[in-house]
């Protein structure tokens, strides 16, 4: 891509910023890179679209004047205003309802989605879909629908309660839809899912570009969530196949898809995005914000950073540290972050394991600290333990702050090490033990490691780099050129000051 | 909260794919995850291992059995660790994808239930059987009080003033309901304001028939008690109630041995008066010190309308039942507490219907019959009171089907049909009774039991639906 400057000055583009459960509501890694977008860019304006859950969330972002609107549409709240159709309406929102049923459930029917959910969108910029979703004849549809001979939702014995679940869950999925639509511009979807509603019904109305931002794979974590849930199976493979659906529409019709990591890309692939539609843009810091940490702790420490949370998988971690400390008595495990709202009970399962592993005098849970960049300076090697991640800031952090690290190979994690630092297996003590011990045991290599990775950051990773590649998007989708499939040409890397990105 | 809303109200905060509620049993680990070197490492363009992948299949076939598509065993595999490299060695698949179809397609679908789902209709029983109590226990002032005053003079002012008291009790309790979901600060202001006008307003109709200080005082008596027992009960502070009426269940309770005296008999009621107002008065003001809430969604008053209609039209057929069978009203009164246990099972009982219902057309039927089985169990319970205290049954049973199912359909939030049903029935009877027209003997029971017909016929209708119960 080139960055066309003089197209930048002449015209500013906006954008709508599609969210969901994330920014301007709350705190988070995806909250914070909105942030960034919107404080890095003054030259352009934005709107934000944030699905939330009650709708009465405060603001907990301060939104510079360029933020024109913020329009919060809750999920859950109170119920949506408007009445059911009547008549001729009533006929054709039925048997759009009815095509957008089938596909969920009959392998055979899935082209009927998209054109089923715009029939669904003007049903509901009309605020008649949500009457209708509460009504009888949606659950008669559905039972009509999912009983029909030959079809797998069939076998599980749908019961009418699971149709009134199911019904009530796509009531509130598809509450979105009824959000007016951006009319020009760009519309930003930051992650996949619900949030890009408007974005599809805003390129389908008024011909809007879509550009979709997936640091996670949406999809793949609700596969995942659902798995606990406790419903039963016809209202699983009705809601899922809703979002698996939605995720392949999303991905069709995005002008442009920018994973965080390209291994995302896999799923956005498989599900029917085009490739030369799919441009990996990498999350940065600021290499001022996270400059070189100085000298190492006087003991080998392995440092932790991050938010205690099964997700981080800090148990295979304890373990790999009770290995590494049978080689290396001296050693400690430092672990810095705060514990989310109920997540008290895993932090005590994980003390617990390190007690019973016999190494709780040199297991630390530090706590949230202040300044981040302590959590990295405290450690001689920097550990990462996740089972899940997009492109994590910690890691890019820890180094630009020029430590080596031991990270678990998920997500866009290799991507981002290179060469920099070890990559093992995820949930595997033993090897990420033996990853520890080996940098523990070579301080030049892990000196000569620390210093590339803080050169890594600075040329590929930097904060500035990410806020001009998504200016430069912008201003190309707005301009309506189409996207070049070509490797993204980045200008020259940048500074400026700002705080920590860990939120 | 951050990141993707979970699809679960007052879930929020919880939306990461992998959280682990409780401890993971140790896990068989995974064959890929095994150091085994004796499984060779297989070079590409082999085509697919099929004992590798169906070993795979049979280790997992927990986790993939109840999938709902491919991509969800994608995910269990991805999340478990399975790398690319392992995939492509081992398996011999090109990709994820490939791999999971595979094992979606040679693991037989289940579709393992879910844990049962505790019943969010449970009704608190103790709590039922009590307010039913309450409702009840304020006629025990008239025994205490009989001898004190002549009762029957002031008769016409009680009840003008009990009829408002229950009209403006039951809109203000809708109201302040509607209001307790924005916050109890902003509910106890409107039970504080609502309370005082209807009490004000009560009393004042008793001024009607001419200044009288003794009227005035039983009916403004009479009024605060409603008022503030009224708040009590909204905030579901029954206990306190209880407590504040101790004095008169005392006093009451030792009338057949003993007599207290004019002394006693006055002062014991005017203490539990007094201390039911100082209860309500104290959790109207631990409400108000609350935080106020962020938003506050003002409903219209005319929401709350029909709900004091149908207080209105209760309160007139009860009163016209009275005058007949006044210990029928007694018991009609005791038995709110088990008509609204039964409210909470006829929402039970319809849930369990939709479980086992496929089709609105089947649950039609379990609906009829879950309707019929609570109207069938509230009339038996009062029954057997009807027939010991040697009353008629016919009025007070066919009464109290009109008011269970009214009740019932303002539960679902249907409140004109039941409102107006009544208040043409007790219309009727009214004007009937009042003019003495010829049919004046048994129009209470005819306009109850055509009430009761068209509310039944109304509750099958709306509530033989299923959308009602979501």
């Amino acid at each position: 891509m080139h960055v066309h400057h003089a197209a930048r000055r002449a015209a500013a583009a906006r954008v709508t910023l599609l969210t969901e459960g994330t920014y301007p509501h709350s705190h988070g890694g995806v909250s914070v890179w909105c942030d960034q977008l919107v404080t890095g860019m003054p030259d352009i304006e934005f709107d934000v679209i944030a699905v939330t859950g009650t709708g009465r969330e405060p603001l907990v972002w301060d939104l510079p004047g360029h933020v024109r609107d913020v329009l919060s549409v809750p999920m859950w709240g109170p119920t949506p205003d408007g009445r059911p159709p009547r008549g001729r309406s009533r006929r054709q929102l039925a048997t759009a309802y009815e095509r957008f049923l089938t596909s969920l459930v009959d392998p055979g029917a899935e082209d009927g989605f998209a054109p089923a959910l715009h029939g669904l969108a003007h049903a509901a910029a009309a605020a008649e879909l949500s009457p209708f979703l509460r009504g009888d004849t949606a659950l008669r549809i559905l039972t009509a629908v999912w009983t029909r001979p030959g079809l797998a939702v069939r076998e599980a014995r749908p019961t009418l309660h699971d149709a009134l679940t199911a019904t009530a869950l796509l009531e509130h999925a598809l509450r979105p839809l009824a959000a007016p639509p951006p009319r020009d511009g760009v519309a930003h979807a930051v992650s996949g899912g619900v949030a890009v509603l408007p974005g599809l019904a805003a390129r389908e109305r008024y011909g809007v570009p879509l550009l979709l931002t997936e640091h996670g794979v949406y999809l793949r974590e609700r596969y995942l969530g659902y798995r606990t849930a406790a419903y039963r199976w016809p209202v699983k493979a009705v809601v899922l196949g809703f979002f698996r659906l939605l995720a392949q529409e999303s991905y069709r019709q995005a002008a442009l898809i920018t994973p965080g990591n390209r291994y995302n890309r896999l799923w956005e692939e498989q599900g029917g995005a085009d490739p030369t539609a799919i441009r990996t843009v990498y999350n940065g810091v600021d290499p001022a914000a996270f400059p070189p940490a100085g000298p190492e702790p006087g003991t080998p420490t392995l440092s932790w950073a991050g938010r205690v949370d099964p997700i981080k998988d800090l148990e295979t971690l304890i373990r790999a540290f009770a290995l590494v400390r049978d080689q290396r008595p001296d050693a400690r495990l430092r672990l810095f972050g705060g514990t989310p709202r109920g997540g008290e009970a895993y932090r005590e399962r994980c003390e617990a394991l390190a007690a019973e592993l016999g190494h709780a005098d040199a297991v630390t849970f530090e706590g949230r600290v202040d300044d981040i960049k302590d959590a990295y300076a405290a450690g001689t090697v920097v550990m990462l333990s996740s089972i899940s991640e997009g492109f994590p800031f910690t890691l890019i952090e820890a180094m630009s702050c020029g430590r080596a690290t031991v990270s678990t190979d998920v997500g866009g994690v290799r991507e981002a090490v290179g060469d920099t630092g070890l990559v093992v297996p995820p949930r595997d003590p033993a090897a990420m033990a033996a990853a520890a011990l080996e940098l523990l045991d070579a301080p030049d290599r892990r000196r000569a490691m620390g210093e590339a990775a803080r050169l890594r950051v600075i040329e590929q990773f930097t904060l500035r780099q990410t806020i001009d590649t998504f200016r430069g998007i912008y201003h190309e989708l707005a301009a309506g050129t189409a996207p070049t499939p070509a490797r993204v040409v980045l200008p020259a890397p940048a500074v400026t000051g700002t705080g920590s990105l860990t939120g | 909260m951050s990141g993707p809303l979970s699809l679960e109200p007052g879930d929020g905060h919880d939306t990461l794919a992998l959280r682990l509620a409780t401890p993971r049993p140790p896990r068989r680990r995974p064959r890929w995850a095994l150091d085994d070197e004796t499984l060779a490492i297989r070079l590409p363009g082999q085509g697919p291992d099929e004992e590798a992948v169906s070993t795979l299949a049979a280790e997992l076939a927990d986790a993939i059995g109840p999938a709902v598509h491919p991509y969800e065993v994608a995910a269990l595999l991805e999340a478990e660790g399975l790398s690319a490299s392992v995939i492509k060695e081992r398996y011999g698949h090109p990709n994820l994808f490939s791999l999971a179809t595979a094992l979606y397609e040679r693991v037989p679908r289940t579709f393992p239930e879910p844990p049962p789902a505790p019943d969010p209709w449970r009704p608190d029983t103790l709590r039922c059987l009590l307010r039913g109590v309450l409702f009840a226990l304020p006629a025990l002032v008239h025994l205490l009080t009989a001898p004190l005053w002549p009762l029957t003079r002031y008769a016409p002012v009680l009840i003008v003033a009990g009829i408002t008291s229950w009209a403006w009790g039951q809109a203000l309790g809708h109201r302040a309901h509607l209001r307790l979901v924005t916050g109890r600060r902003e509910a106890s202001g409107t039970l504080l304001t609502g309370s005082l006008l209807g009490a004000a307003t009560a009393t004042a109709l008793a001024l009607i028939p001419g200044p009288d200080t003794l009227a005035l005082a039983v009916a403004a008596g009479q009024s605060l008690y409603l008022a503030a027992a009224g708040v009590l009960l909204v905030l579901a502070r029954e206990k306190l109630l209880l407590a504040a009426l101790s004095p008169l269940v005392a006093g009451a309770a030792v009338l057949p041995w003993w007599e207290p005296g004019p002394l006693a008999r006055a002062g014991l009621p005017l203490l539990a008066l007094l201390a039911t107002l100082a209860a309500a008065g104290h959790v109207l003001w631990r409400g108000r010190t609350g935080p106020p809430a962020a938003h506050a969604p003002r409903t219209p008053v005319r929401a709350s309308l029909p709900y004091g209609l149908f207080g209105l039209a209760a309160a007139v057929l009860v009163v016209l039942t009275g005058r007949q069978e006044p210990y029928a009203v007694i018991a009609l009164t005791l038995s709110m507490g088990p008509a609204e246990w039964l409210l909470y099972r006829y929402r039970g009982w319809s849930v369990a219907a939709l479980r086992t219902s496929a089709t609105p057309g089947g649950f039609l039927l379990r609906s009829a019959g879950v309707l019929t089985g609570c109207l069938a169990a509230y009339l038996l319970l009062l029954l057997p009171a009807a027939l010991l205290t040697g009353t008629d049954p016919a009025t007070p049973l066919l009464l109290a089907a009109t008011l269970w199912t009214a009740l019932l359909l303002q539960a679902f939030g249907t409140a004109w049909p039941p409102a107006l049903i009544c208040l043409t029935a007790a219309g009727t009877a009214g004007a009937v009774t009042a003019l003495d027209l010829p049919p004046a003997p048994v129009v209470l029971p005819a306009v109850c039991a055509a009430a009761a017909l068209c509310l039944a016929v109304c509750a099958l209708r709306l509530l033989g639906r299923p959308s009602p119960h979501a």
